[in-house]
């Protein structure tokens, strides 16, 4: 399919991959016409502009990172964002936040299962050497129930859309799933950039999710009353601290370093300027590894001694529970849809890209046999890090590759390959829109009574050509998601009310104006 | 408040308003040497220059303009840089984004970005009355950020503090800097006007030339200077106004507590020296009063940190 409108002139979407932004596909959105004449219609020139306005949003913002230079000094650059919207249709967004909830409500069950009985590790719905085998597991954690037995209060899950339209779990992110930040700020520079679209296409808002993720929170305090909550970030030099800035801002809480608390009598207190402070719930973004050192990693710096004493008594509530690692290992992602049916009862709503587990002796057979074929991913690694596209691979890579796997079969899973979806990106040495691979992370909410889906995603982008890796510590970039309130398309009558403009509100505010200025005379 | 948290804000204030007392210091110093009772001296007001800075020189090492200039400014190697601390600034509001406005971070982050960005060939060629100035002009921005988009709570309190405490410390540097510029002047055999003229970039240094003329109603002499810049109760810039300012901060961290606040009594102290200081009483040597004084302000320093950002 070829284009010719303005910028997306001599756009082509490739033989046998679905495009959001131009193919039609049974979920697709049908006011995407609206968004692609708008963008269409821009020259070069303003488009560039516009994307210059939005970067020096980000500049101003700092949402940079520094590339340090010889002599001391540093360059602040943006992460790579496009302005085109990934959009997806209300209908759609309803079937995939139910898909999430059910998901993530299996997950959460099985780490309290593992954790207790182990019901489904000795019904053998769930091979129990993989989880014992799991890094992550934490002993500590058997036998204790968190507050509301909630495990996974903050889940990322990877979406891919398959060229049968339809989406796919590709993994789970059930410790420190991160990205978050880059979903609010995308849509504040949108909405600062292109703020009439606004006005044409009523978009699910997602600068709630501060006010979100501080009721779930709230929700698991081991106290009553007003919870003192907090997070726990590893510092400024951190990749991810502007997001943990930008959170602890929003939700109006304390951003403190392991230094800043301390554990007396098991419990928690955080070092104020008039006296030490108790903490109710801690919101950590460090790795388990480095949360105690009297547990875990015995040199960490980064956390707080005897956390975990405080943890396991009750006095304090830790998010994400300590061990959730064990539910987002690869080869565990495969048993998801089991999980859901054994615990839940249900089918599952989202199905999982087709996972083959190598420490399984038949699956290995067929990994090795049909290596050239597949994705190759190490268990425990995130941030695209690890990720093998065998078909990209020389044949002495692919023994290479093969050998490891043999190594250690429970360190590998593979899949096929995904041929993810692309999404039309503007690069700037093409001069234009072209396409580019996307994925969705989205982000799922469960605390004591209450759960929740943020209402859009971060939509990454991988920016080089051809390239499936999305993740931006390999030159990958973002895109705003729009979920759609409605599906019906917006009438004038609706937009006027929108800009707060209907005929009835124009004519009392023009009388206002009028009584001022007789006040003023 | 997070105690850590407390010396951030503390420490935003400080490097911000030292960013812009050394940039409005070179601007004026620098452009004193083209005026003509300073243009025979030009070797001697850059190694004055490089003493404000802290960069170390001997008497054997060539004075190179153009190095001077980028050392004290741009160089991140010179930790008294005017890039240096405007970095220093940054680092330090970065902790606290999350209890600042979003308007105070970005009018920071927005100097920081100027001032790493400005290419140092134009700066050393061209740039210096333009950086220099528009430093002040972000300075003045931010200050009014601070003002205005703050809670006038702890936060706004240590975030004056540091500035009004700066502020005392870098008056009395500039003062102890160019009493010593006269001083060797005066060894030299340098004439009066020429030893006059310094009295006039002191004054200009801190923005109070014309003040100081409404002030006094005469020109200006060693003693109506020493008066306005340390003792003047309603110059925004004198020791003793910015002084009195660090106290009443302190009282209102102090929330009236019963017990005796020690570092409360020093800032007292040092209020009541700079107000009433006589000028006849120290002009057998101003500098060493100075210094001295200088001293005590470092202490008090020290009792502020010791007293809020100390572990507990």
């Amino acid at each position: 399919m070829e284009q010719s409108a303005g910028l997306f002139a001599n756009y082509v979407v490739p033989e046998g991959i679905l495009d959001e932004s131009f193919s039609d596909f049974p979920s697709s959105y049908e006011g995407y016409e609206y968004v692609r004449t708008a963008f269409g219609g821009l020259s070069p020139k303003d488009f560039k502009r516009l994307s210059e306005s939005a970067k020096l949003s980000f500049l101003n913002q700092g949402i940079t990172y520094a590339v340090y230079s010889e002599e001391g000094g540093g360059t602040e650059k943006v992460f790579p964002f496009d302005l085109f919207p990934r959009v997806i249709s209300n209908r759609e967004w309803t079937g995939l936040e139910e898909g999430l909830l059910q998901r993530n409500r299996a997950l959460n069950l099985f780490l309290q299962d593992v954790y207790s009985d182990q019901k489904i590790l000795k019904d053998k719905v769930v091979p129990a050497d993989i989880v014992n085998s799991s890094a992550h597991y934490v002993k500590a954690m058997e036998g204790f129930k968190p507050v509301g037995k909630i495990y996974t209060h903050i889940s990322g899950t990877d979406l891919v859309r398959h060229t049968d339209g339809n989406f796919y779990v590709l993994e789970d992110n059930l410790r420190n799933p991160s990205g978050v930040s880059y979903v609010l700020s995308n849509r504040q520079a949108m909405r600062r950039t292109l703020y009439e679209m606004f006005n044409h296409t009523k978009v699910e808002d997602v600068s709630d999710y501060p006010n979100m993720l501080r009721r779930t929170l709230a929700s698991v305090s081991p106290q009553k009353g007003e919870p003192r909550c907090v997070l726990l970030t590893p510092g400024q030099y951190n990749s991810a601290y502007y997001e943990h800035s930008l959170l602890a801002q929003r939700m109006g809480i304390d951003l403190v370093q392991g230094t800043d608390l301390y554990v007396d009598n098991d419990t928690v207190f955080m070092k104020t300027m008039y006296g030490p402070l108790r903490v109710d719930v801690i919101y950590r973004r460090i790795d388990d590894a480095y949360l105690d050192s009297e547990m875990f990693r015995p040199d960490s710096m980064l956390g707080v001694p005897g956390v975990m004493r405080a943890y396991l008594k009750g006095k304090v509530s830790i998010v994400n529970a300590p061990g959730t690692g064990i539910a987002d290992d690869k080869a565990i992602c495969a048993f998801v849809p089991d999980m859901i049916r054994y615990y839940l009862k249900q089918e599952p709503i989202i199905e999982n890209v087709q996972t083959f587990i190598c420490s399984r002796p038949k699956e290995l057979k067929y990994v090795l046999e049909h290596l050239a074929e597949l994705v190759v991913k190490p268990v425990d690694m995130s941030g695209g890090y690890g990720v093998m596209i065998c078909d990209r691979l020389s044949k002495k890579e692919l023994v290479e590759l093969a050998d490891q796997i043999k190594a250690d079969p429970r360190n590998f899973i593979a899949q096929p390959k995904i041929m993810l979806s692309t999404h039309g990106t503007f690069i700037e040495e093409e001069n234009g829109f072209v396409p580019r691979h996307i994925d969705l992370r989205t982000f799922t909410l469960l605390g004591k009574g209450t759960e929740q889906v943020l209402k859009g995603g971060l939509t990454r982008v991988a920016l080089k050509k051809g390239s499936l890796i999305v993740n931006s510590s390999q030159g990958g970039g973002s895109k705003d998601t729009w979920v759609i309130a409605s599906d019906q398309p917006v009438d004038q009558e609706q937009r006027q009310e929108q800009t707060g403009l209907n005929s009835q509100g124009q004519r009392n505010f023009q009388g206002e104006t009028h009584v001022t200025t007789q006040q003023q005379a | 408040m997070l105690a850590r948290i407390a010396s951030s804000l503390y420490w935003t204030g400080r490097y911000l308003e030292r960013s812009e007392h050394l940039a409005r210091y070179l601007r004026v110093q620098y452009f004193s040497m083209q005026d003509a009772p300073m243009s025979q001296s030009r070797e001697f007001t850059l190694r004055s220059i490089l003493n404000m800075y802290g960069v170390k020189w001997t008497e054997e090492d060539p004075i190179v303009e153009a190095g001077v200039l980028q050392q004290v400014a741009m160089d991140y190697g010179t930790p008294l840089s005017v890039r240096s601390t405007i970095r220093s600034a940054r680092e330090n509001a970065v902790a606290l984004r999350h209890v600042i406005s979003t308007e105070l971070w970005e009018s920071i982050n927005a100097y920081y970005l100027y001032s790493n960005g400005f290419d140092t060939e134009y700066f050393i060629v061209h740039g210096l009355h333009d950086y220099t100035t528009k430093a002040g002009r972000h300075c003045a921005i931010i200050r009014s950020r601070i003002d205005d988009t703050l809670l006038q709570d702890d936060t706004w309190v240590l975030i004056k503090l540091g500035i009004h405490l700066e502020r005392v410390v870098q008056v009395i540097r500039i003062l102890i800097s160019k009493l010593r510029d006269i001083d060797v002047m005066t060894d030299r055999g340098a004439n009066g006007p020429l030893r006059q003229y310094q009295g006039t970039v002191i004054l200009k240094i801190l923005e109070g030339f014309d003040m100081h003329r409404k002030a006094y109603h005469q020109l200006l002499t060693a003693k109506t200077t020493i008066d306005f810049v340390v003792g003047h109760p309603q110059f925004s810039r004198s020791v003793t106004y910015n002084m009195n300012a660090v106290k009443m901060l302190l009282e209102r961290l102090d929330h009236n507590s019963p017990e005796k606040n020690p570092v409360l009594f020093k800032a007292g102290k040092l209020h009541s020296y700079f107000r009433y200081l006589e000028y006849d009483e120290i002009s057998d040597d101003v500098g060493g009063a100075l210094s001295a004084a200088l001293d005590r302000v470092y202490a008090l320093h020290s009792a502020i940190e010791a007293k809020y950002f100390g572990e507990v």
